[in-house]
């Protein structure tokens, strides 16, 4: 299991794609889990 | 990772580089409740950190029997072959994932694996998000 790393970094200027258009993860507000895929499925 | 965690305090967003139809009907059949971004440029990954592995990392023994696992149990994995239009050419296996917790936008606590099989249990990313949220 990988260690957990206790950081501290924004991500401003990282907009992905969603449904209802480009979301930009800096804005998100409160916590969020964010998973990140391995590969294509 | 959503079916341990019930605090509507607590945001989930789904994250992959295919492309969003291909993620947004992978979250759809695995009941996922929360946001599904597509990332095809891998921004986010290359901020977070979390690169390829190695060739001797991703087939290592454990991917291998998880593999043989799902094989015996009927699963196929999609054809990587160049099918015509390109599909299918596509898909990096060596891309690993990774896990994160992020607070008013900044991230707080990271976990990067070094092989496919190495994740964090469900239970302890959603815990730390508790956690935080506790704060």
């Amino acid at each position: 299991m990988p260690a957990r790393e206790d950081v501290h970094f924004g991500l401003q200027g990282i907009a992905l794609q969603g449904a209802q258009g480009e979301v930009e993860l800096s804005t998100l507000r409160g916590v969020h889990v964010l998973v990140l895929m391995r590969h294509r499925h | 990772m959503h079916s341990t965690l019930d605090d509507q305090r607590i945001g989930l967003v789904f994250i992959g580089f295919s492309p969003l139809d291909r993620l947004r009907a992978l979250a759809r059949h695995l009941g996922w409740p929360g946001l599904v971004l597509s990332d095809p440029d891998r921004k986010l990954y290359a901020a977070l950190g979390i690169g390829r592995a190695p060739l001797w990392r991703v087939w290592n023994r454990r991917t291998l029997q998880t593999y043989a696992r799902a094989w015996r149990k009927g699963h196929r994995p999609p054809s990587t072959a160049v099918r015509p239009g390109g599909q299918g050419a596509s898909e990096d296996t060596r891309q690993l994932g990774g896990d994160a917790v992020l607070v008013d936008g900044v991230v707080v606590r990271l976990w990067r694996p070094r092989s496919p099989d190495d994740r964090p249990s469900a239970a302890e990313v959603v815990g730390e998000a508790v956690r935080l949220v506790g704060r």
